[in-house]
């Protein structure tokens, strides 16, 4: 009896070595080379980075083959990483901080450096802080998702702008997600554009269409895949990751709204240069690296995300910024978050 | 007179090493009133009216996962422990397994195959079955995913309290007259309620503290709300005031707990216990076998194959589907090390809580129980702001990490000592010191070989919760460490769901020998007074 179960657990640790030798191990090999490479008193960059692994890891391994600098990442969420550095505060390990949304660079804003001349003129002047703290590297436009089965013909089911949302029709058939940076920054937008009593309309309005709420967009894109939803606020890229995974098939598609306004502002991923940092000069080269052609190429092409300077080719999957028809709002009055969060709490979309 | 002063060093020394083990585990608390302290509007944002409301979802929530999870375990532990059903030890080990799956994962398996639209769904319409698919999402699903997910909380140590539990109480209670029910009611329940209580407040404070499957199920609760002051509106110090509620309503479910006091003593004081016959269930024994696989089948089995389907899917449409050695051992690791040290931290406050019953103690227990219905974050930030002002050495550390862990997991370790220990007679104690071992030794000697099935039990499921463990790890972690959990939240938020298949698979593969020693190990080590 005895002998059985040792049988057993004999065999279920072999089945996991034989699972762990079937792993691929030659990535780890590849990174002890390089290090080896690097020079040994160069300062390794520590990244922060808000963005995700999966997204950002090849372009940030890219630019420490290129440069020969010994990067540090950590990954994790924009809001956790902007709270870990505001509890460090001058004794912050990192020097860079790399963040999905403008409200996370916002958010640590006093901590970070000037940046000098020659970054800031990189990217056109809408897609940075306004005092020169931080720059995007990406661009992500809101859009509307619809499922296909539903909305046959778009441009005649689906209104020309987001306010048109609020008609009774659309009860039952809306997903959003109150609680995710980037729908924040799109209803900072409509503060802005629109003045605060028509966007307090507006979310009233949405909310008396019992929208369904989302943790994030990629449950919208799901669900609105699915046919759960007709419609829901997202930002662009998701889709086009859902479509190459599952295929042409994902009953999903974008729409841009043809009026403009609100529901189609861009919104940038950005980093900035932690004021803290004494490897300021790698920081900046990191910055100019995630600006240049290369870098620039790859956001177009892998993450499916808009290029911020000139002559890129991007994925043919995505629509010409110029089509978007882009609101003119300050990307930096974007991560004025206070009002907004005010005014979410005030109607109930936010708890 | 010298042995009493010897006396006093014992319980002086354990008070000492417990309070300074309570000290670490209350840095958190520490940490959000001096947040919460700094904020300008605390009062108006907390006497809302959508504050309450989002308050009582939590605590309609918590009541329902832990009843829920206690009628199960019941269910389980009753057929698995007390009949002869077919295949047990491969039953208990299958209903052990749901422990092992994090719920951001469930979440995400649970809304693609049977969401309102899901594949569950799919397929019944096109079987013709029916269109109206139920929805699950909101309270019920929550309650639903949840439940599955944490039953093995109470099962566990129930299962070993039953297996335990001396039967000549039950054998007398019926011989001098009383019903089946009777008994079960006034001497079977009350032997288990140290069992239950223990178990019954991790399922309560893991509930509260859960984000994963509530997001995903889209049921908002108070740490949905706290979530969104961190990753909303980048506002840790609302984050903090809103995490005192948090940590009032743990201390609410802390002191309730003594409501539900049992007997005085659950020991025997027989030389010899006699243990439980089986009852024979003849031919319906197939019949509750297969009601038994249900709730494993829905809290592991039914996650995994979601998993295997994915990853198929990804590997047939040719994705690069690759996992790194040095993730997987970094995960195994850490794991081990968290587990040892919480090991370490949970022995003095279980034995001072279990050996001398005075406030002090029944408060220092208490305290080391709150972090565990707080959302890991809040746990992960307050580390990080201390570590960094005082002992900057170990920031971004390994050292900080694991202690990090420790905290977090410290009830779950006490939490199965202490039902142990309880059972264990303090007489044989006594008998060793009577024979001249001093305290120290007797405890190394006597008590902890005969409480380390539970001892190791302790220790394993700190291992699995840091397995999948992911926001204290995320923001704790030395820079450029990776692990499983990283790897599987940083496709699975990209939505590249094949690719967060494989360390979600390895995360189970390297949990399920944990969870098998955990069944099989404690069989063999059974307790004889």
């Amino acid at each position: 009896m005895a002998q059985s179960k040792r049988r057993t657990i004999k065999t279920i640790f072999s089945i996991l070595v034989l699972l762990l030798l079937a792993c691929d191990n030659q990535a780890s090999k590849v990174e002890i080379v390089e290090e080896s490479e690097v020079p040994k008193n160069a300062k390794p960059l520590v990244i922060y980075s808000g963005r995700s692994e999966s997204l950002v890891a090849p372009i940030i391994q890219q630019f420490s083959a290129v440069t020969g600098i010994l990067v540090k990442v950590k990954y994790g969420k924009t809001g956790a990483l902007a709270s870990t550095l505001l509890e460090e505060g001058n004794k912050t390990p990192a020097d860079i901080y790399f963040a999905q949304d403008p409200g996370g660079l916002g958010s640590v804003e006093s901590m970070l450096a000037p940046l000098t001349d020659d970054i800031i003129e990189l990217v056109p002047s809408w897609a940075g802080s306004p005092n020169g703290k931080w720059v995007g590297i990406s661009g992500r436009a809101r859009v509307v998702v619809y499922n296909t089965d539903a909305i046959t013909d778009p441009t005649n089911q689906l209104p020309d702008n987001i306010y048109d949302f609020i008609n009774p029709k659309w009860k039952g058939k809306i997903g959003w997600a109150p609680t995710n940076g980037s729908f924040q920054a799109m209803i900072t937008g409509m503060r802005i554009l629109w003045g605060e009593e028509k966007t307090r309309t507006w979310l009233e309005g949405i909310l008396a269409n019992e929208a369904k709420v989302y943790a994030k967009n990629t449950p919208i894109v799901e669900a609105t895949g699915s046919g759960e939803i007709e419609v829901g606020f997202v930002n662009h890229y998701y889709l086009h990751r859902f479509i190459a995974e599952n295929t042409e098939s994902f009953k999903a598609r974008n729409y841009v709204l043809p009026d403009g306004g609100p529901g189609s502002i861009v919104l940038v991923a950005g980093a900035g240069i932690l004021d803290a940092s004494n490897n300021k000069d790698s920081a900046e080269s990191f910055v100019k690296f995630m600006l240049s052609a290369p870098s620039q190429g790859y956001f177009a092409n892998q993450t499916y995300e808009y290029p911020l300077i000139e002559g890129i080719n991007k994925s043919h999957l995505l629509p010409n910024l110029s089509t978007l028809n882009t609101p003119d709002v300050d990307i930096s009055d974007l991560g004025d978050l206070e009002a907004t969060q005010k005014l979410l709490q005030e109607t109930g979309v936010l708890p | 007179m010298i042995k009493i002063r010897k006396a006093n060093l014992d319980y002086y020394g354990l008070l000492t090493s417990s309070v300074l083990i309570v000290a670490l585990v209350s840095i958190p608390i520490v940490y959000l009133i001096i947040r919460a302290v700094s904020s300008e509007d605390f009062f108006e944002l907390l006497f809302r009216q959508r504050v309450f409301f989002i308050l009582l979802r939590s605590i309609f929530l918590v009541i329902s996962v832990t009843l829920g999870s206690t009628l199960i375990s019941f269910f389980l532990a009753h057929f698995l422990v007390r009949t002869n059903i077919p295949f047990k030890k491969f039953l208990t080990v299958l209903c052990c397994l749901p422990i092992v799956i994090p719920s951001y994962v469930y979440g995400m398996v649970f809304v693609n195959i049977l969401g309102p639209k899901g594949k569950f769904h799919d397929l019944l319409s096109s079987l013709r079955i029916t269109e109206n698919f139920p929805d699950f999402y909101g309270f019920w699903g929550a309650t639903i995913v949840l439940t599955l997910l944490s039953y093995p909380y109470i099962f566990l140590p129930l299962r070993s309290a039953m297996l335990r539990m001396d039967s000549s109480f039950e054998d007398a209670s019926r011989s001098l007259g009383r019903g089946r029910f009777k008994t079960f009611f006034y001497v079977t329940f009350p032997l288990l309620s140290p069992a239950l209580r223990s178990g019954g407040l991790l399922v309560a404070l893991y509930t509260l503290s859960d984000f994963g499957a509530v997001a995903l199920l889209r049921y908002e609760t108070f740490t949905w709300a706290i979530m969104t002051q961190f990753e909303g509106a980048f506002n840790r110090v609302s984050a903090s005031v809103l995490s005192l509620v948090l940590v009032a309503i743990a201390v609410l479910i802390l002191s309730s707990d003594s409501f539900f006091k049992g007997p005085k003593s659950y020991f025997s004081s027989s030389s010899s216990n006699r243990f439980l016959k089986s009852r024979n269930l003849d031919y319906k024994r197939w019949f509750i076998f297969f009601i038994i696989c249900i709730p494993p089948a829905m809290g592991a089995l039914f996650p995994f194959a979601g998993l295997l389907y994915w990853l198929f899917k990804g590997i047939l449409l040719g994705e690069s589907i690759i996992i790194e050695f040095g993730t997987i051992f970094n995960s195994l690791f850490v794991a081990i090390l968290a587990a040892a040290f919480t090991l370490l931290i949970s022995c003095p406050i279980t034995f001072f809580a279990t050996r001398y019953k005075n406030s002090i103690s029944r408060l220092i227990e208490k305290i080391s129980y709150i972090g565990f219905g707080l959302p890991s974050i809040v746990i992960a930030i307050s580390f990080v702001y201390f570590t960094i002002n005082f002992v900057s050495p170990i920031y971004q550390t390994l050292v900080m990490l694991i202690i990090g862990y420790g905290v977090l997991f410290l009830p779950v370790a006490v939490s199965s000592m202490k039902t142990t220990l309880l059972q264990l007679n303090p007489n044989l104690e006594d008998a060793s010191r009577g024979l001249g071992l001093g305290y120290w030794s007797t405890m190394w000697r006597v008590t902890i070989p005969l409480i380390m099935p539970s001892i190791l039990a302790g220790a394993l499921l700190v291992f699995l919760l840091t397995l999948k463990e992911l926001p204290l790890t995320m923001v704790l972690a030395p820079l450029n460490f990776d692990s499983l959990s990283l790897k599987v939240w940083g496709f699975a938020s990209e939505a590249f769901f094949a690719k967060a298949a494989l360390p979600s698979i390895m995360i189970i593969l390297l949990s399920g020998p944990a969870a098998a020693y955990l069944v099989f190990k404690r069989n063999e080590l059974d307790i004889r007074g």
